[in-house]
């Protein structure tokens, strides 16, 4: 082997050794959260497809499980307990506290979500641990935030609406961008995903796609994902 | 030969530092390790976590209903929903095991909301009668769930947190009648494909028992579903 070869083959190492941490949990974790979690994103890890959208690849490269796994395994190191702010919060990152930490509340096992909707705020969240891109802070709401009839967008169960709060994005590659672009594509294109993961990928990822407001940024994910509806 | 002796300086540096990394990385395939906070005891993982009984080592089904409904407690239980029995031993479901089904679902308690909603898949994927659409209805007529602590409590817990992550929990507050309201639109569906016409009509009555739902986006879903019908 020549020098300029050995060199290459050194860069490759380092670079090779310095991803793939797992995460670790914090010993408060009680162990049916840990089992979930670990449960769910074990679950991720075998997702196959053959198929995945451009802005999929620009995100997340293919639809494959390894692909998750890393996306995740190289934005989290840890995982604790925080009431995330106390409500309804099932995970949440703390970016001044650490940034790539994930914390679970009670929430994650005790609220009866779908798995994949479990593993949308997982990986929303883990999008929020992106201190290169300032974490992906969320956009203000525009006032009046309205759906598609004109109708003001509220909450379900508060009434209270959303107009003006922290609570939507203006790129596809936020956190909402980035996790319903991920289960749409889990819902189009999982080759061995069941038929109810596959419809639950595609009910909450046409509900986060709400929470994109930028004209340009729906464009772009229509033109990605919901090739027949403009 | 300066530049050369640099070179070979920074290779072995470089390569130091490969074997460094090289030794601390954990194995990628390894289970999550366990930091220990202040003051507390250490606790390691001693093996993957796994759910109990693993599909394809489940013993076969004999089709009886009592045998199908045990096995959708054992997949709730897990909260599998990628289970491959699902779509395996409970995709065709006859009408002793639907009655069951649906015996289920009322005695789960109302924030049983995947629970619920995996019932109304299963049956809605076996639309074959009266008694399966007016089961349909009378899930698209359910009071709303207010809280996903108790579906009849108020929202007085919310806090700012939750406008953040509040889509989500949006749709699972609806979500046996959003999945009712999926499984009703690919039933039409096919129905205008060619298959299963007769029950075309019974489809659209029963879907339009979302219009007396209290839950606005249920209501919304259905008008749209039945716009789109109606073209």
């Amino acid at each position: 082997m020549n020098l300029k070869n050995f060199s290459l083959a050194l860069v490759v190492s380092i670079l090779s050794a310095s991803t793939g941490w797992a995460y670790k949990f914090d010993s408060n974790v009680p162990e049916q959260i840990r089992t979930q979690f670990v449960n769910d994103l074990a679950f991720v890890n075998t997702i196959e497809s053959q198929q995945s959208s451009a802005l999929h690849q620009e995100i997340f490269g293919t639809v494959s499980g390894p692909n998750y796994t890393r996306f995740f395994e190289t934005r989290v190191t840890g995982v604790g307990m925080n009431s995330c702010g106390g409500g309804n919060a099932v995970a949440c990152v703390i970016p001044f506290y650490d940034s790539s930490k994930m914390w679970l509340t009670q929430n994650f096992v005790k609220f009866s979500h779908p798995q994949i909707a479990r593993l949308m705020v997982v990986f929303h969240e883990a999008r929020h641990t992106e201190r290169r891109n300032s974490n992906f802070p969320h956009a203000n709401c525009p006032v009046p935030f309205r759906d598609a009839d004109g109708k003001d967008m509220k909450s379900i169960w508060t009434g209270a609406e959303l107009a003006g709060e922290p609570a939507c994005d203006r790129t596809p590659y936020g956190s909402y961008g980035s996790s319903m672009i991920m289960l749409k594509n889990i819902q189009k294109f999982c080759s061995n995903c069941s038929e109810k993961v596959r419809m639950d990928a595609g009910i909450y990822a046409d509900d986060q796609f709400k929470r994109v407001i930028d004209a340009r940024a729906i464009d772009a994910i229509k033109r990605d994902l919901y090739a027949s509806i403009r | 030969m300066n530049l050369k002796k640099a070179a070979a300086g920074a290779l072995v540096i470089s390569a130091a530092a490969a074997f460094f990394f090289l030794s601390r990385s954990p194995s990628r395939d390894s289970v999550p390790e366990i930091s220990s906070a202040p003051n507390s005891p250490e606790i390691q993982i001693a093996e993957n976590v796994m759910p109990a009984v693993s599909p394809s080592t489940a013993p076969p089904l004999n089709g009886d209903a009592k045998s199908k409904a045990a096995l959708l407690d054992q997949i709730l239980a897990s909260r599998n929903d990628n289970d491959p029995r699902l779509d395996r031993e409970l995709k065709i479901l006859d009408d002793a095991t639907k009655d069951l089904f649906r015996e289920k679902y009322n005695s789960l308690a109302p924030e049983k909301r995947n629970e619920r909603g995996t019932i109304v898949f299963l049956i809605g994927r076996n639309l074959t009668g009266e008694r399966d659409f007016s089961f349909f209805c009378d899930v698209l007529r359910e009071a709303p769930c207010f809280s996903l602590s108790d579906c009849r409590g108020n929202s007085g817990s919310v806090t700012k947190e939750d406008y953040h992550h509040e889509s989500g929990e949006d749709v699972t507050l609806a979500y046996p009648q959003y999945v009712a309201l999926s499984m009703l639109g690919k039933f039409l569906q096919s129905s205008a494909s060619g298959g299963r016409s007769g029950l075309s009509e019974t489809a659209v009555k029963t879907l339009r028992c979302g219009q007396d739902s209290r839950v606005e986006a249920v209501l919304e879903k259905t008008n749209a579903l039945l716009k789109g019908i109606s073209r």
